[in-house]
């Protein structure tokens, strides 16, 4: 079952990875690093109004948090991925937002647990 | 490169342009004793596979320059080498995507962030299709190779020389290579049979196959039955004079051995005739028909003269430049 309380869903990232805790860190590692570019790719989609590349850098976020079973994050990912597709864009600016909160809990979660807390 | 000679590895290519869904595959197939190469995007993976043959090919949806779909139907439109068993990783969000993904040409799908058990178990699942392609492309070879091997002997028969003398010849005339043909018959081949037993005299006819086969080259020449005890070799980048030498040779050693069988020992001889020609023919007129006749014109003159001997000549000149070419060489006893 799910955790809704965690950032990551420790339980299922294992599975996922097929309990590979080396594999977990590389994970972590790789989102850590390219989650500000992300994040920026996103705004700036936003800012410009482009729905098309909203949608596909939501989709790609999405995918990556969901990889790392970070559930809450992906789904506000996937909000925006669908105001993409729908090319509806008026609350976009809000839904990054929460986005950004949620990504800041994931991160903290990640650095956490590398320093081993 | 195609699927047989993969010898049981099928590699697996992986196109993913998300680099975290992208190093989770790495890590989960290479576990499981597969070579993994990934890209992040349909562009890259197609142009790699255009280069290198992938039996199994994984790749997502959406990635920038072409999607997933637009790999799988270019994979499926281009002539590869063997079957393609194509996996498309969708999101769970998108259903509809699954049959779009099959009827594109896609074998199978797995749903992003995919289960390792899961997906290991679609991967065996292709596998035991790829193998038995494998082994079907194995038995319509082995069925091949059947039609065109004479089955006492293993050399090559009728059929083969009819599909590929006129080939060779071609070759050598449009190049301006030599060639050369050597019809050889046993001596008395009747006798044998009628002395020692039909087995023997097949076991002579194999021997006499292998001991020819030890004398020419591998992946260049060939030998066909061409009759009963008849035989053709084919001698590619061999004028007649070459084939002359390999030919005395051959008649020297077989006449000097021993055939034994069933502890019964009995000798045999060889008539050789030999027809070809060298590098700077421009006949274009040459044909397998011409050649065989004129190989057995001199392989019948060897005959008459006393048997075990070679005789050889050049096609595509005139009857009298044969017998005043001063390369000519004489029949040997």
């Amino acid at each position: 079952m799910t955790d809704v309380t965690k950032p990551i869903d420790m339980e299922e990232i294992m599975e996922i990875l097929d309990d590979d805790k080396e594999l977990l860190i590389e994970c972590f590692d790789e989102l850590l690093n390219s989650m500000p570019q992300t994040l920026a790719e996103i705004q700036s989609a936003i800012k410009e109004g482009n729905a098309s590349s909203l949608d596909e850098a939501a989709h790609k976020f999405k995918g990556s948090l969901r990889y790392i079973a970070a559930g809450t994050a992906a789904d506000v990912a996937y909000q925006l991925e669908t105001m993409g597709k729908e090319e509806n864009l008026s609350l976009a600016d809000n839904i990054f937002s929460t986005l950004c909160e949620e990504c800041e809990k994931v991160k903290d979660f990640m650095e956490r647990y590398k320093a081993g807390i | 490169m195609n699927i047989s000679d993969l010898n049981g590895h099928f590699p697996i290519l992986v196109a993913e342009d998300d680099p975290i869904a992208r190093k989770v595959l790495e890590k989960t197939l290479t576990k499981e004793g597969h070579e993994v190469v990934s890209v992040e995007n349909g562009r890259k993976a197609f142009d790699l596979f255009k280069e290198r043959f992938f039996p199994i090919i994984l790749t997502d949806w959406m990635m920038p320059e072409m999607d997933g779909i637009e790999l799988c139907r270019a994979v499926r439109n281009h002539q590869a080498s063997g079957y393609v068993f194509v996996i498309i990783l969708t999101s769970k969000d998108s259903k509809g995507d699954i049959v779009t993904g099959l009827n594109s040409g896609a074998d199978d799908y797995v749903q992003k962030p995919f289960n390792p058990a899961e997906l290991k178990a679609r991967i065996k699942t292709c596998l035991r299709i790829l193998e038995l392609e494998r082994s079907l492309k194995e038995a319509n070879e082995n069925i091949r190779i059947l039609s065109i091997t004479d089955p006492l002997t293993k050399s090559y028969n009728r059929g083969y020389i009819t599909e590929c003398l006129p080939k060779e010849i071609n070759r050598a005339i449009r190049y301006k290579r030599p060639l050369s043909l050597v019809l050889c018959d046993i001596d008395h081949f009747k006798k044998v049979n009628d002395t020692y037993g039909h087995p023997s005299g097949d076991h002579v006819l194999i021997e006499f196959v292998n001991s020819i086969k030890q004398s020419i080259r591998q992946d260049l020449d060939w030998i066909a039955r061409y009759g009963g005890e008849e035989f053709l070799i084919v001698l590619p980048e061999t004028g007649p004079e070459g084939a002359y030498i390999l030919a005395e040779r051959l008649r020297n050693s077989i006449s000097k051995r021993k055939f034994i069988f069933q502890e019964k020992a009995f000798n045999i001889t060889c008539s050789f005739g030999i027809s070809g020609f060298d590098s700077a023919t421009s006949d274009e007129n040459i044909s397998s028909e011409s050649l065989i006749n004129a190989a057995d014109h001199y392989l019948y003159q060897c005959k008459l003269e006393g048997r075990n001997r070679v005789k050889a000549g050049y096609v595509g000149k005139t009857q009298s430049a044969i017998f005043n070419d001063k390369r000519l060489m004489f029949n040997h006893q």
